[in-house]
């Protein structure tokens, strides 16, 4: 059932042609960044990855407008579910932007693009640091959806509004002293992700692998809390 | 002359025995199949609250097994809010909803009033549609093979819908919502923006569904859908319910002719059959309007009330007695 769901959500989405601009603009970003060198492994890992975050805000934004709203009332009556129904959409959303993780990794190493070929440890946590920016993309751009922010002008200032927080986490937390540090939880953790990758070689296997999971279990939390308002407002 | 008297006497024993035979049998044959018509969906006292404004008000309505339900009203007077009740998109502030068929939940069919023009082809969506709803492959190939043709749909099966006309959507809105072949279909405003040709194509079909057995729930504005179609119709008005006048009652309906000891027992009665037409005349009888599949339910509780039914008559005959403007509320 959920994948035919997924497959029919994405096929709704790709005929809406929706994904074309976030699609183009990732494309010509990669191409763009690895057209000069050297190019260093993870850094260069960390830049398409935070590029992968606003890239999927982006699609997740226009994934979740992409059906009718009648449409959509129609699907969550055959699934007998509205929980089920944005499971399935998350899913779909995070399909798609996996082909963009796998296209931003593949494209430098394919092409030889990279100082030196990454070993695959560095290419699996790429990889996973890519799904992980992903996810948080995906999920934050639930909450600018046009049921809970109505104007466009608002949710795409709020979006990108998150994104520079998520990135200047620790550097805001160090600004504004002791007492803000609780600032580093409440804002999504790309910070960590991103500093993970600038300075792979100096953290330890815990330490990856903290770094790795936070994002996805973030990710998760925001997602149930998005789903469970979602039902809320639906059921009236 | 005496015999001839005897004789006279022994024939119209007969005749009236023949009378009592036929009146009792037809009268059991009745009610067996008013005791195996139960309600689909049965809706108890539902209210539902917009921001402090009141939309439905203590709504109380059951439709029966192949009953067609029309629901007139103006805008604004919480028919789509009623209907999405009904078809469970969105939840009521108070009361219940009770929908069964065969002991389990009743399936039901949603056909909203704009079917949107999708990027897919008919076939593409409801295969979707029917895959959403965990029917197997073979018998969903089959169903919707059987329903393209039925809706006259075969030549345009794999040409997208996003350049159909308004008639091709609400076929394609309709098939979409029998798929999985309901127990209740919810239709809001079906006929809405099709010329009278589209409009007469869309009657024929959902005559064909009414005589397939599928109970009804239709909000609706043309006399033609309600006339060709409808069993019962009720109005809504500012979100209280109650029964049109019966010109086009159906010999579905019976009407029940009954007398009780206190007028306080008929208040009482009034209450428990809160949706019926009931109507006072003269010399204490009290006319209740009801479908076949409840009289049972009804002459149980004039019984319990201490009524005495007086005489309970099938078809349109009673009709006319009881017509009138609002009332049962």
């Amino acid at each position: 059932m959920y994948r035919e769901l997924v497959v029919y959500l994405i096929r709704n989405y790709s005929r809406s042609y929706r994904y074309v601009p976030p699609l183009f603009a990732f494309l010509m970003f990669v191409v763009f960044l690895y057209s000069y060198k050297p190019n260093y492994v993870m850094s260069s890992f960390a830049v398409t990855a935070s590029a992968l975050f606003v890239v999927s805000s982006w699609i997740c934004y226009t994934f979740i407008r992409s059906e009718h709203p009648v449409q959509e009332q129609l699907s969550m009556i055959h699934m007998r579910s509205v929980p089920r129904y944005y499971v399935g959409m998350l899913v779909s959303v995070l399909a798609v932007v996996f082909a963009f993780a796998v296209f931003a990794l593949a494209y430098p190493i394919v092409f030889n693009k990279l100082v030196r070929m990454p070993t695959p440890a560095e290419i699996v946590v790429g990889l996973l640091a890519h799904m992980g920016m992903a996810c948080l993309g995906s999920v934050i751009a639930c909450f600018f959806n046009q049921r809970f922010v109505p104007r466009p002008f608002f949710a795409i200032g709020g979006l990108l509004g998150v994104a520079i927080l998520s990135f200047s986490q620790g550097a805001l937390a160090q600004q504004l002293g002791e007492q803000f540090q609780w600032i580093e939880w409440a804002l999504p953790p790309a910070f960590q992700l991103l500093d993970l990758m600038m300075n792979y070689g100096s953290y330890s296997s815990g330490s990856t692998i903290g770094s790795i999971v936070l994002p996805f279990l973030y990710a998760a939390v925001l997602a149930a809390i998005f789903v469970r308002l979602m039902k809320r407002r639906l059921a009236g | 002359m005496d015999w001839c008297m005897v004789q006279m006497f022994m024939f119209g024993q007969v005749a009236l025995y023949t009378y009592i035979v036929i009146r009792d049998v037809l009268k059991k044959s009745m009610f067996r199949e008013a005791g195996r018509m139960s309600a689909v969906v049965r809706l108890e006292n539902v209210s539902k609250v917009y921001e402090n404004i009141e939309v439905l008000k203590r709504i109380n309505l059951s439709i029966g097994k192949r009953q067609v339900v029309g629901v007139v009203g103006p805008n604004g007077s919480g028919k789509s809010t009623l209907l999405k009740i009904t078809a469970g998109l969105i939840r009521p502030t108070g009361g219940g909803i009770h929908t069964e068929a065969g002991g389990a939940k009743a399936a039901v069919g949603y056909v909203p009033e704009r079917f949107p023009q999708l990027r897919l082809t008919p076939r593409e969506y409801l295969l979707s549609m029917g895959r959403f709803q965990r029917i197997e492959r073979a018998r969903l190939e089959a169903r919707i093979a059987e329903l393209l043709e039925w809706f006259g749909m075969t030549g345009a099966e794999r040409r997208r819908m996003n350049d159909f006309s308004k008639g091709m959507l609400q076929k394609v809105n309709l098939m979409q919502a029998v798929l999985n072949e309901p127990d209740l279909l919810v239709m809001d405003e079906p006929l809405s923006g099709l010329d009278t040709a589209a409009q007469h194509e869309l009657v024929r079909l959902l005559g064909g569904l009414k005589e397939q057995g599928m109970a009804m729930l239709l909000s609706c504005h043309e006399e033609l859908l309600l006339e060709r179609l409808a069993d019962r119709v009720v109005a809504l008005r500012a979100g209280e319910l109650g029964e049109r006048h019966s010109s086009i009652i159906k010999e579905a309906d019976v009407v029940i002719t009954c007398r009780f000891q206190s007028p306080d027992r008929v208040l009482q009665l009034e209450k428990k059959c809160a949706d019926l037409l009931l109507q006072s005349t003269g010399g204490g009888l009290h006319l209740i309007q009801v479908e076949v599949w409840r009289v049972d339910d009804v002459l149980r509780h004039i019984l319990e009330l201490d009524g005495s039914v007086v005489s309970v008559i099938p078809g349109t005959h009673g009709v006319r007695a009881v017509e009138g403007g609002m009332a049962g509320v």
